[in-house]
């Protein structure tokens, strides 16, 4: 009989492989366990839908306060606390115990019968407006956007080009690398990428591109023609 | 460091700017954001593999804290993100995997990879690691290699197995695991009977 010890990961293990597939002969010739870890390794960078029960932002908010506690340091970034939507706080009202006779109070009433009147008021000029109020309204809601899960970066290399680099996506079957002015509009596009990187040079820019220039970029990682997943958007240089 | 979006600042950076000065303020205030940064999809993970949140909590901050603790010794052989999930994913194993593995060893391990669904096994050496790969080469689809690695190995529950092969049938990694379960039950019994 023996007690073993548990198998450990070296991140050595998988060192040099992060952006490759799972299926590519660099990694497949390595075996299933680096295949395996690869693969789960891509599933923590890229962790997609959120399993159902999880409290990601409850969890982000105390491990950061943790973090900061231990750190001695404020987290600051997207996912840091301090990141996270203040609401403001609301004015105070009276305490539910004394609420229905504050409101019926003395001092409410003649708030009341101006509250009642305007209710009046209104609902003659609904009537005699038509049925123009029931006119539905174009709330426009908001286009689905794929989560912001596809980790990238760039990279000036010592020749000069710029390389956008970016993790592989599970299911992705190509991938469009999208440039945008610094106001947010579109100059440049490449699309039908089947790899996970992409050069810039100078001398060979996709047209919108001016050398020199700042821009921001991103990239989708696309299924057919849905989204399934995009980066953030960072800013570069042009070479 | 703090003139464009943190979340543009690549870890590389920030690991930069934490070994320039570990106890200096802006040192700290690099490895909490390249901590920070990584702590939603620890949690995520934890929650993958153990599925209650209180749980992952727990190992998420013991797994933070450890990398917090062993930054000054992160040597760069590997990403910065690789180390973290080689530590997520060692917490996570210790956590999920039976409190005793008592194998008899005369047990063989394919009998046991065939037998149990969460199986009392681990590859304790290289060579065991090197063998039970070829013997999975040697008779699995390589879906159904990744398969019983991930489910076996990794302890990883069937639904993530499911999710990190990109399954879509009705059924998930569960008849993947089960296909190859029978070809490794097959082997084993050919084995056993001789060539």
């Amino acid at each position: 009989m023996s007690d073993r010890p548990v198998d450990p990961l070296e991140p050595e293990d998988l060192a040099g492989l992060e952006d490759l597939a799972p299926d590519d002969p660099r990694v497949v010739s390595r075996g299933p366990r680096a295949r395996a870890q690869l693969r789960a390794y891509h599933g923590f960078i890229t962790p997609g839908e959120l399993p159902e029960g999880a409290r990601v932002d409850e969890a982000e908010e105390r491990l950061g306060r943790v973090l900061e506690r231990e750190i001695g340091a404020p987290l600051t970034g997207p996912s840091g606390p301090a990141a996270k939507p203040v609401h403001p706080i609301a004015p105070s009202a009276p305490s539910q115990d004394g609420f229905w006779s504050w409101l019926l109070g003395p001092r409410m009433r003649p708030a009341l019968a101006l509250g009642a009147l305007l209710i009046v008021l209104g609902g003659v000029w609904l009537v005699r407006s038509g049925r123009q109020a029931e006119t539905p309204v174009m709330r426009g809601g908001e286009t689905p956007v794929a989560p912001t899960d596809l980790a990238s970066v760039s990279v000036t290399r010592d020749d000069g080009s710029v390389r956008l680099e970016w993790l592989a996506v599970p299911r992705a079957a190509r991938y469009t690398v999208v440039f945008l002015s610094p106001d947010l509009n579109e100059i440049a596009r490449v699309s039908d990428l089947h790899t996970t990187s992409f050069d810039l040079r100078t001398g060979a820019l996709p047209a919108g591109l001016a050398a020199g220039a700042s821009v921001l970029w991103r990239v989708h990682a696309m299924s057919g023609n849905d989204e399934i997943a995009r980066s953030r958007t960072s800013s570069i240089r042009v070479p | 460091m703090n003139r464009i979006p943190s979340e543009d600042i690549p870890d590389d950076a920030l690991l930069a700017t934490y070994r320039r000065g570990p106890d200096t303020d802006d040192g700290r205030c690099a490895a909490g954001q390249l901590l920070g940064r990584y702590r939603g999809r620890v949690y995520t993970w934890c929650y993958r593999v153990v599925g209650d949140h209180d749980r992952a909590l727990d190992l998420a901050q013991e797994v933070l804290l450890k990398a917090w603790r062993a930054l000054p010794g992160f040597g760069g052989r590997s990403r910065f993100s690789s180390w973290l999930f080689a530590i997520a994913r060692n917490e996570c194993l210790t956590a999920v995997r039976p409190r005793t593995l008592r194998v008899d060893p005369h047990v063989d391990p394919v009998e046991l990879l065939v037998e149990h669904e969460d199986p009392p096994l681990v590859l304790a050496t290289r060579e065991e690691e090197a063998a039970m790969e070829a013997l999975l080469r040697d008779h699995l689809s390589p879906v159904e290699q990744e398969a019983i690695w991930l489910r076996c190995f990794e302890r990883l529950p069937v639904p993530e197995v499911t999710r990190l092969l990109g399954l879509t049938n009705v059924s998930g990694a569960r008849s993947v695991l089960q296909s190859a379960r029978e070809k490794l039950r097959t082997a084993l019994a050919r084995r056993r009977t001789g060539p």
